[in-house]
């Protein structure tokens, strides 16, 4: 798995493929990832989910001809890792977790390389495909929904040093974490902007009195 | 031209066209498609109507008007000039005929014309040569009517082979089927009772006499028929629960209405943007006419529209309104009938006929498909594209262009309007057909640049495991 150009850490990229526990492991545990490549993982999959978008054939994409709005596809992409990152931080860090944030993000970072790489294999192939073909379109989507779970699943295994039953455990309280998360920013939010509303009021009246 | 525009601009109504969008279906203003050229009522006609009530043709032309509140039917010529009126008939042993008692169907078949008479529980046919009373079909006798029946013919139409069809009152199993002497075939087209799930668990909490005091679950009465020119019967139902206000009954009495418009609604019950809104009401069908190409109109009471559909269900426009006094809208509808391309509409409560003429707009609809029917794709495809130069937002023309270019073999260009029309299905039709003859035009190129492929990686890969060897050879030394 080790190609010419890639250094010995950099080669991890693909090593977690095929050998996602050994990878984590040695990642976390003998240093062996570099800091700048789950950010950088994470941007091309954010590339990658736009190409997807914008280049997927007619028939089997539903947003196309409709314009792209950046902000809604980091909503739809950034968005949920950076919630799935902070709310299993937060559990985790509870349970007895030995993963930082910062090796959470890893592994999150490093279990999307293959969603990139069958996402982009799906956009290019799906131009050649009719409706009738579209069960192989599918079977590539979810070959790498499926490979990018069980990569997400070992790694946070490995990196919190869980059982699967554990993991289990936290990945649900994971959810629940997250929904408090939106909840508690959305009442934030509103909160926020009754305060400003308030306040803004009281200018208008004050400006206007005197 | 000019001329026409000042006419659109007169319309009293606004038209519209369902739409497929990202975020469902809608509807926006399309072109109006049949304008009111002409009034008839009692100024122009001759006779005085007090509430017209059906009108229908015989194989001449002619027109016969009911009137329900008289009893009478007028006849009048091609060219609405005054024929003769008929009404009532001579009972034995009276001079004066009886009137009809409030009479609201009528047909002519082979001569004879069928009034559906319901307060007198009968059909009275009259010989439409002779001005005569010919015959009667009395209440009709069978083991399927129960014994409380009382036989209150409402709509009547006889097709071809002279099978009668009877819409009546208080008969809920569908259309009554007779034979031209009065006998009891069967019931065909029956509606079926549909309880939606909601219903059903609300059922079971609830006692026996509650469930009494609930609306009962019958099947919904039709409300009008018609034949079209091939014998199907054309059947629709007034009342707002049902799904299928519009259906094409053949002659076992299946429903056998296509409902396959290109946006993928699935429906065809006129208006339906809101659907799902608690204050909603549905369109509610009084009579609906159809002609030879499959084309249909139904006539709604609720809003004075009549609403076109093609044989697909495509809604291809709709027109009319009601309840303002400029012609072109109605007050109370009750029967609809085209002669070529003209549409009659009847009002009862304004006591008039209102005859519409199509626009450009509409004839052009008409003859774009006529001419694909008739497997002219060629002048289809101008017709349909010129429609799409007046109104971008139809749909159907689109996907009918598209058609048009499938059939004439140009897969790339049917691809591209199948596209613009969203029309997801029928665009990965035309793509099969055009990969296939893109993959048989470039075979010979594909196959080469294939082995192209396979030879460049097999070079690249072998030069690139020597340079690693012997790179791996040097550090090696330089270890050493």
């Amino acid at each position: 798995m080790r190609w010419l150009w890639m250094k010995e850490k950099e080669s991890y990229i693909l090593k977690v493929l095929v050998h996602p526990v050994d990878s984590f492991w040695e990642m976390k545990f003998q240093r062996k990832s570099k800091r700048w490549i789950p950010p950088l993982l994470v941007f091309i999959f954010f590339l990658v989910t736009i190409f997807e978008r914008q280049f997927r054939a007619f028939l089997f994409n539903d947003s196309y001809n409709s314009p792209l709005d950046l902000m809604y596809q980091i909503r739809i992409v950034i968005l949920p890792i950076v919630l799935f990152c902070v709310s299993n931080w937060a559990v985790t860090t509870l349970m007895d977790g030995k993963g930082t944030m910062q090796d959470i993000f890893m592994v999150v970072a490093y279990s999307l390389v293959p969603l990139i790489i069958f996402k982009v294999i799906g956009a290019l192939i799906s131009g050649a495909m009719s409706l009738n073909e579209d069960l192989y379109l599918y079977l590539i989507d979810g070959c790498g929904v499926l490979w990018f779970a069980i990569i997400l699943i070992s790694g946070i295994m490995t990196i919190h040093q869980y059982s699967f039953k554990k993991l289990a455990g936290t990945l649900l309280l994971t959810i629940a974490a997250a929904a408090i998360v939106i909840f508690v920013v959305l009442l934030f939010f509103n909160l926020f902007s009754e305060i400003i509303g308030f306040v803004y009021s009281i200018y208008r009246e004050l400006t206007l009195r005197i | 031209m000019a001329v026409m525009v000042g006419a659109v601009s007169a319309a009293p109504y606004k038209s519209y066209i369902y739409v497929k969008k990202n975020s469902g279906i809608t509807d926006v203003a399309a072109p109006t498609a049949y304008l009111p050229v002409k009034v008839y009522d009692e100024n122009n006609l001759g006779v005085k109507l007090s509430a017209p009530e059906d009108i229908c043709l015989d194989s001449e032309g002619n027109f016969y008007i009911l009137d329900s509140e008289t009893g009478y039917i007028h006849s009048f010529s091609p060219e609405w000039e005054k024929r003769y009126s008929l009404f009532g008939y001579l009972e034995s042993g009276n001079l004066n005929p009886t009137d009809l008692k409030k009479p609201q169907g009528i047909c002519v078949w082979n001569n004879v014309l069928y009034v559906a008479e319901t307060e007198g529980n009968q059909i009275v046919k009259y010989d439409i040569n002779t001005k005569e009373v010919i015959g009667f079909i009395k209440q009709p006798e069978s083991d399927l009517l129960g014994d409380g029946f009382e036989f209150r013919p409402k709509k009547i139409e006889v097709d071809s082979t002279g099978r009668i069809f009877v819409v009546a009152e208080n008969v809920n199993q569908g259309l009554m089927e007779l034979t031209q002497e009065g006998a009891f075939v069967g019931f065909i087209g029956s509606n079926s009772v549909v309880a939606s799930p909601f219903e059903v668990i609300f059922r079971y909490f609830l006692t026996e006499e509650q469930i009494e005091n609930r609306v009962a679950f019958v099947p919904v009465e039709y409300t009008n028929i018609s034949l079209d020119p091939s014998g199907f019967i054309y059947a629709v139902t007034a009342v707002s629960e049902v799904n299928t206000p519009i259906r094409k009954l053949n002659p076992s009495g299946v429903d056998i209405l296509v409902r396959n418009p290109v946006n993928g609604m699935e429906t065809v019950a006129g208006d339906i943007v809101g659907k799902n809104s608690l204050d909603f009401e549905p369109s509610s069908f009084v009579d609906i006419a159809a002609n030879d190409m499959g084309i249909y109109f139904a006539l709604d009471k609720k809003r004075g529209r009549i609403f076109a559909y093609d044989e697909d269900g495509n809604m291809l426009f709709e027109f009319g309104g009601n309840n303002t006094n400029q012609t072109g809208t109605f007050i109370l509808p009750s029967a609809i009938c085209i002669v070529e391309n003209r549409i009659y509409v009847l009002d009862r409560d304004r006591k008039c006929i209102v005859a519409f003429e199509p626009t450009e707009y509409g004839q052009k609809i008409m003859d774009a498909t006529r001419s694909y029917i008739e497997g002219n794709y060629e002048k289809s495809l101008v017709q349909w594209e010129e429609l799409l130069k007046k109104n971008c937002n139809f749909d159907l023309a689109y996907v009918k262009s598209g058609f048009c270019l499938y059939r004439m073999g140009e897969y790339k260009k049917a691809m591209q309007y199948f596209e613009l029309a969203n029309a997801r299905k029928y665009y990965s039709k035309a793509f099969v057909k055009y990969r296939k003859e893109w993959l048989s035009d470039n075979f010979t190129w594909l196959i080469l640049s294939l082995v192209a492929a396979i030879i460049l990686l097999v070079v690249v890969v072998s030069l690139v495991r020597r340079w690693a060897a012997r790179r791996k050879k040097f550090v090696f030394a330089a270890e050493r």
